[in-house]
């Protein structure tokens, strides 16, 4: 489309910065200040880095890692936590099992991270005492920064969407439930 | 005992909600030709701060074969379910079992 070799790995960098602008603007401002002038090589380089900022992932040195894997990092965002406090609100709504959001949204990591991208090994799904996700995520050999970060953009954009769609609908039970209240009484 | 509900198990079917569509459809910019691509192809570095980031949409900066990709995960998932519903107990006896 643009003819130019990398042209690929060139758009899925833009399009993470994309998302920076539209959803993260603090962390977008902060990586321009830090960028500036850039060639492919730096796009490349600094992908690593902004998934860092933006995923709270303590990235390990790939050098550092034993057998098949490639590295790591551990996903965190807030739009994981958001999802799981909405489900809690709307299964205390509807008295469905909080363990079918669980699901769902394991689905949704697993469709965006590991289906797109290509480039896991293996992941594990972690909630800690107060009902947060970790997800540390072990890279294949076919690891690719670009793919793999276009991917987790794809999740949190995805989860926007539904946490949006998931808070209209507890919207609309809670009007319910006050309107039987009201008449009742 | 837990029993399937087949009017509720339809009700949640036909409740189901509009598939969201998170991946664009390519489309080329000649703002990004410009400002990106032909300087990468001199071997010039270009500056992201000096991009006019609400000229670029998504779109744009979507690959051409992105959506197609994404086409063929979402096949394939549907493959998976198809495969995982035919060896339910159900199907394996070849009549009807819940409704």
């Amino acid at each position: 489309m643009y003819d130019y070799d990398y042209e690929n790995e060139v758009l899925l960098a833009l399009r993470t910065f994309k998302y920076l602008q539209v959803y993260e603007p603090v962390v977008f401002q902060a990586m321009l200040k830090e960028l500036g002038s850039v060639d492919f090589d730096a796009l490349y380089d600094n992908m690593v880095f902004i998934l860092e900022e933006v995923f709270d992932s303590p990235y390990t040195d790939p050098e550092l890692d034993e057998d098949y894997c490639y590295g790591m990092l551990y996903l965190e965002h807030r739009t994981l936590d958001e999802f799981l406090d909405l489900s809690v609100q709307y299964c205390d709504l509807t008295g469905v099992s909080p363990a079918v959001f669980r699901k769902k949204l394991q689905d949704i990591i697993l469709f965006h991270v590991c289906d797109i991208t290509e480039s896991v090994y293996d992941l594990e799904f972690r909630y800690d005492d107060v009902g947060q996700l970790c997800v540390p995520i072990w890279f294949a050999e076919s690891f690719d920064v670009m793919v793999f970060s276009s991917g987790l953009v794809d999740l949190a954009m995805y989860l926007q969407e539904e946490n949006k769609r998931l808070q209209a609908q507890i919207s609309a039970l809670q009007s319910e439930t006050e309107t039987i209240w009201r008449e009742a009484a | 005992m837990i029993q399937f509900n087949f009017e509720q198990f339809s009700r949640a079917m036909h409740s189901a909600p509009e598939p969201t569509r998170i991946i664009t459809r390519a489309e080329y910019s000649e703002y990004l030709q410009k400002e990106v691509f032909d300087k990468l192809k001199r071997d010039e570095p270009f500056n992201l701060k000096e991009l006019d980031w609400d000229a670029i949409q998504f779109c744009h900066v979507t690959p051409a074969w992105y959506e197609q990709w994404y086409r063929t995960a979402e096949k394939d998932w549907a493959k998976g379910l198809c495969s995982l519903l035919k060896r339910t107990p159900s199907n394996m006896c070849k009549q009807r079992v819940f409704f």
